[in-house]
């Protein structure tokens, strides 16, 4: 008999994997309109995403690196904050990850329904 | 949401800590972006006007994790040495290869002083290509190595990996942040490395090379001839003078440890150039310090000329007006470096 922790523990690990995998697309399809560091973790809480700040903020720097976003320091409140936001590329890759999810997402169901 | 000014320190140290172990390149504007992050977070949890005390911002940084976890969240993926021989690869090149090249660098002084160096520039170079020999040596195998671990043998060490990091991000402590330097106490790594590499030099000169090598030199017939100049009042001076050029490499190494000036570096600073204000005042009142040797001179083939000139240099006592110039040098620069500690004391411990 397997002990129910054990599976639990399993189910955590793997579960961390899947959504590990899913992170570029969540966050790329939240940046259609300008989003600083916490105020995209905030978001992304709140729609259930649970995502940790030592994950978003570098993934957020690598994408702007590889050419995805672009970002510009503006002065909130005597406080300085990068938005970031999807450039051409970014939201031309955007669309067609959405389509390439919606199409395996039917694809997944069906294999796993 | 206001920091108290302790906070502030401590905010401050903690984002230097992250600073140290971020990339070069895009540094500051990483810091800066962590920073306004941090800001964020503090101010969404305790609204815009609760001041935060130094326990409350220690707590929320220990959320964050050690400052090394936070940077490491940006460094690179896909190395080619993987995360879970980190802490080995770490001991190599931190600790292990600079004692062995730190010995190699000594024994090979040591042992060049002694054999008298028949071509000392050649010897010089050679004892550093060695040293540079042995630290690629150790850092470039273990490299290799661990490549061919990660590659070829990924299970080894596996979960070490996981296990660095969570231990990295959990075990540290705030008194090991590194304390905020004023731009005054900062120096640049090359410096107290040159000061060890010229002082050590300096030494074995003084201790092993000075009776050989110190006088005047000349050419003649492509054969290099020298006259000692030094008397022997100036000879008893030597240990005096090889005390203060140790201790002063000690205070280069004491530099490189901490990375910058403390009350430790300053003081025993003061303290060589009280030394040193004595030593030329001892040799100002010691007499004749330089002495030229005519007949020894001639007989080694000394052109006649330069004999003349060098007589009229020694008669005009130039030893004794360079020893008051560098006595009054040396007195004004103690009296800046004592009132800098002075000042640097008040600072720290007395100002409000």
């Amino acid at each position: 008999m397997i002990e129910p922790e054990k599976i639990e523990e399993q189910v955590r690990q793997l579960s961390a994997e899947l959504r590990r995998g899913l992170i570029v697309l969540v966050v790329m399809s939240q940046l259609e309109s300008k989003e600083y560091g916490y105020s995209l973790l905030r978001k992304l809480e709140e729609k259930g995403f649970e995502i940790t700040q030592d994950t978003l903020y570098p993934l957020l720097r690598r994408l702007e690196s590889q050419g995805y976003l672009q970002s510009d320091w503006i002065i909130e409140d005597a406080r300085p904050r990068r938005y970031y936001q999807l450039n051409e590329m970014g939201a031309a890759v955007m669309e067609a990850l959405r389509h390439e999810w919606q199409e395996q997402l039917q694809v997944i169901e069906e294999i796993i329904k | 949401m206001k920091l108290s000014e302790k906070s502030q320190i401590l905010l401050e140290r903690y984002l230097l800590g992250v600073e140290r172990h971020l990339p070069l390149q895009g540094r500051k504007d990483m810091i800066a972006e962590i920073q306004a992050n941090l800001m964020d977070t503090l101010e969404d949890h305790y609204g815009t006007e609760e001041i935060l005390t130094e326990d409350v911002l220690e707590t929320e940084l220990r959320k964050m994790g050690s400052p090394r976890s936070v940077a490491t969240a940006y460094l690179p993926g896909d190395n080619l040495i993987g995360s879970q021989h980190n802490t080995i690869f770490r001991i190599i090149v931190v600790y292990l290869t600079p004692v062995v090249t730190a010995v190699v660098f000594f024994a090979g002084l040591l042992s060049f002083a002694l054999s008298g160096g028949k071509s000392p520039f050649w010897s010089i170079w050679e004892l550093f290509g060695q040293v540079w020999q042995v630290g690629v040596g150790i850092i470039g195998t273990a490299a290799i190595v661990l490549m061919i671990l990660t590659r070829f043998f990924p299970q080894v060490n596996q979960g070490k990996a996981l296990e660095f990091l969570e231990e990295e991000k959990r075990n540290w402590k705030t008194s090991e942040l590194p304390e905020l330097v004023s731009e005054r106490d900062k120096i640049k790594a090359w410096e107290p490395v040159l000061g060890i590499i010229f002082g050590s030099i300096a030494l074995v000169f003084w201790i092993f090379l000075f009776e050989r090598w110190a006088g005047m030199w000349w050419r003649v017939d492509e054969q290099w001839f020298m006259v000692p100049i030094f008397t022997d009042a100036f000879k008893a001076f030597i240990p005096w003078i090889a005390i203060n050029t140790g201790l002063d490499l000690l205070v280069n190494c004491w530099l490189l440890y901490k990375m910058q000036y403390d009350v430790i570096a300053r003081a025993l600073g003061i303290a060589i150039k009280v030394s040193e204000i004595a030593l030329v005042s001892a040799m100002l009142k010691a007499g004749k310090l330089l002495a030229f040797d005519v007949n020894k001179a001639k007989a080694a083939g000394f052109p006649v000329d330069g004999i003349e000139g060098l007589q009229t240099l020694f008669q005009f006592d130039f030893v004794r007006w360079f020893l008051i110039f560098l006595l009054v040098v040396m007195s004004i620069d103690l009296i800046h470096s004592a009132f800098i500690l002075l000042k640097g004391i008040y600072a720290k411990n007395i100002k409000p």
